[in-house]
C-alpha cells in the first residue's frame, strides 16, 4: 500500500490517489481547501487527526473504490463533501469529535451514482458550555439506484452545552434505501448506576463511555487507536 | 453484617417499602420472596443508593456504618455487590477493561496484566464461557444466560462481602442455573464470612443455594419470616393464602 502523508508542512492541496494507499492526517491551525480524487478500482484508508481547523476537504470517488476514513478533531469547524461519482464504491467515514468551543461541523454526502454506499457515523462530546452543531446532507440523485446511505449522528453534551443535529436527507429516486439517526443528550442514568455498583467513580465511568462513546465503529490499527486514545484520556481531567 | 431499620422509601410520591425491616449476620444467608410488585428489585437499588428512590425515614447500616447518602460507587467498594436482574449492556467498552478498572477501584496497588488474565482466565472456565467474552462489550449482544453469568463472573472477581441475587434465576435454563449457583458455593465456600440476600419469585434457585431464613415480602414490607421449607409452603399456596400470610412476624 501506497503510503500518503498531509501536514501542516506538506502545502498540496490537489491530491490524486491512484493506487491503494493509507491517507495520515494531521492538520492543526488551519483553513486549507483540500481536493482528494480517488481514482477507479483504489482503495484509500485514512486516519485523520485535526486540532482548531476550518478545512474544506473535497473527496471526488470514482468506480468500484473503497474509501474509509476515521478521523478524530478537537474543535473542528471542517466541511466534508464526498462525492460518489461512480458505481459500486463504498465509503465508510468515521469522526468523533471532541468540542470546546462554539463550532459548526458540515458534511455533505452525494450519490451521483448506482449502487453506491456510504455509512456516516459522527460522534460529538460537547465539553463546556458551548454551542456545537452537525450540518449533514445526504444527497442521492435521480439518476442514482440501489443506493444505500447511512448516517447516525450523536453529541453527548458532558455539561450545559448548546447542541442541535440537523440531518438532511435529498432524495430523488425510489429504488435507494436511506436511513438516518440522531441523538443529543447525555449518557445513560441506568449504565452509569450499573457501572458504579462495581465501585466506579462517576469520573471513571465518565472517562470509560467517553473512550467507548468515540472510538466505537472505528477501523483502526493498533497503534492507532493508542495515538485516538491518549488524545481521549486527556478529556475530564 | 447489614441490618435495615423500619425503611420508608418512595418514588413519585408512590410508597414503595413500608417499615421494611431486615437483619443478616455475617456468613448468613437469607432469601425473599414475594409476588411482582411488592419492592424486591426496589429493595437492592435503595440499597445501593439509587438516587431515584427517596429514602423517606430509616436506615441501612452495613458493618456497622449507615451507609444511607453514601454514593452507589462508595456503598459497592464497602463490599456490596447486586447481581441484577437485568445487566444493562454497555457499548463499546470492553468487558476487560470495565472489570480491570473496577478491580483496581478495590487494591492499592493496580493488577498487573499477567495476574489479571491468569484470574479471569480461570473463572471463566468454571462457568463455562467463552474466553473471547473478555473482549466484547459489557453484555452487547449477550443472551439472558450470559449476562447472568457474567454478574457472577463479576461477583466473582470482586469478592463481596455481602451479596444481593436479584432474581438470578430469569432467564436462566436449568444447566445454566446449576452451573451458575455451583460457582457462587464455590465463592461462598472460600469466603465463609461473606452473606447473601436472594431475591426470588420462586423456590428452584433455593434448591441449589440454600437459605437459612426465607421472608415473605408483600406490600413492601416482611410479613412473614420462616426456614427453608416456607419457600415450599409459599410456591405451594401463593403469596394471597391467608395462612401463609399468616401474623406478621418479622425478622428481628
Amino acid at each position: 500500500m501506497n503510503k500518503l502523508v498531509i501536514d501542516n508542512s506538506i502545502e498540496d492541496n490537489d491530491i490524486f490517489v491512484i493506487n491503494d494507499t493509507e491517507m495520515t492526517v494531521d492538520l492543526s491551525n488551519t483553513e486549507r481547501y483540500i481536493s482528494i480524487h480517488v481514482v477507479n478500482g483504489t482503495c484509500l484508508k485514512g486516519f485523520i487527526k485535526t486540532n482548531n481547523t476550518k478545512n474544506k476537504i473535497k473527496y471526488i470517488i470514482d468506480d468500484n473504490c473503497e474509501v474509509t476514513i476515521n478521523k478524530l478533531a478537537i474543535d473542528s469547524s471542517d466541511e466534508i463533501e464526498i462525492v460518489l461519482n461512480d458505481k459500486n464504491s463504498i465509503v465508510k467515514y468515521t469522526t468523533s469529535i471532541i468540542n470546546y468551543k462554539d463550532n459548526i461541523y458540515k458534511q455533505i454526502i452525494n450519490h451521483k451514482s448506482d449502487d453506491t454506499t456510504s455509512k456516516i457515523r459522527n460522534h460529538c462530546i460537547n465539553i463546556f458550555d458551548n454551542e456545537f452543531k452537525f450540518v449533514i446532507d445526504g444527497i442521492i440523485e435521480k439518476d442514482a439506484e440501489r443506493v444505500d446511505l447511512k448516517q447516525d449522528n450523536k453529541i453527548i453534551n458532558l455539561r450545559n452545552g448548546k447542541s442541535n443535529i440537523l440531518p438532511n436527507l435529498i432524495v430523488d429516486n425510489n429504488d435507494i434505501n436511506a436511513s438516518h439517526s440522531a441523538y443529543i443528550g447525555t449518557f445513560d442514568e441506568d449504565t452509569k448506576f450499573y457501572m458504579m455498583s462495581r465501585g466506579l467513580t462517576s469520573n471513571e465511568c465518565d472517562d470509560l463511555l467517553i473512550k467507548s462513546f468515540l472510538l466505537n465503529g472505528m477501523e483502526l490499527q493498533e497503534k492507532e487507536r493508542d495515538i485516538f486514545s491518549s488524545i481521549i484520556e486527556t478529556i475530564n481531567k | 453484617m447489614l441490618s435495615i431499620k423500619k425503611l420508608f422509601v418512595k418514588v413519585k410520591d408512590k410508597n414503595i417499602l413500608n417499615d421494611f425491616n431486615l437483619d443478616i449476620k455475617e456468613g448468613e444467608i437469607h432469601a425473599i420472596m414475594g409476588p411482582n410488585g411488592t419492592g424486591k428489585s426496589t429493595l437492592s437499588k435503595v440499597i445501593l443508593g439509587n438516587k431515584n428512590y427517596e429514602v423517606v425515614s430509616g436506615d441501612i447500616i452495613f458493618k456497622k456504618e449507615s451507609i444511607l447518602g453514601l454514593k452507589t460507587d462508595e456503598i459497592a467498594r464497602k463490599g456490596i455487590f447486586v447481581a441484577f436482574q437485568n445487566p444493562i449492556s454497555i457499548e463499546g467498552v470492553q468487558n476487560s477493561e470495565f472489570l480491570k478498572t473496577a478491580i483496581n477501584e478495590r487494591r492499592e496497588n493496580a493488577i498487573g496484566l499477567f495476574e489479571f488474565v491468569k484470574e479471569i482466565k480461570e473463572k471463566v472456565k468454571e462457568l463455562d464461557f467463552s474466553e473471547e467474552m473478555i473482549h466484547r462489550a459489557v453484555n452487547v449482544g449477550a443472551s439472558g444466560g450470559e449476562r447472568k453469568k457474567n454478574e457472577v463472573l463479576q461477583l466473582s472477581l470482586l469478592e463481596p462481602e455481602f451479596i444481593i441475587l436479584d432474581e438470578l434465576d430469569s432467564g436462566l435454563d436449568i444447566d445454566s442455573l446449576k452451573k451458575v449457583c455451583e460457582a457462587i458455593n464455590k465463592y461462598l465456600e472460600s469466603h465463609k464470612k461473606t452473606s447473601v440476600l436472594i431475591i426470588t419469585h420462586y423456590p428452584r434457585i433455593l434448591e441449589y443455594i440454600k437459605p437459612q431464613f426465607v421472608h415473605m415480602m408483600v406490600c413492601g414490607k416482611i410479613v412473614k419470616t420462616g426456614d427453608y421449607n416456607l419457600a415450599f409452603e409459599i410456591e405451594k399456596s401463593g403469596y394471597s393464602d391467608t395462612s401463609v400470610m399468616g401474623s406478621e412476624k418479622e425478622n428481628e
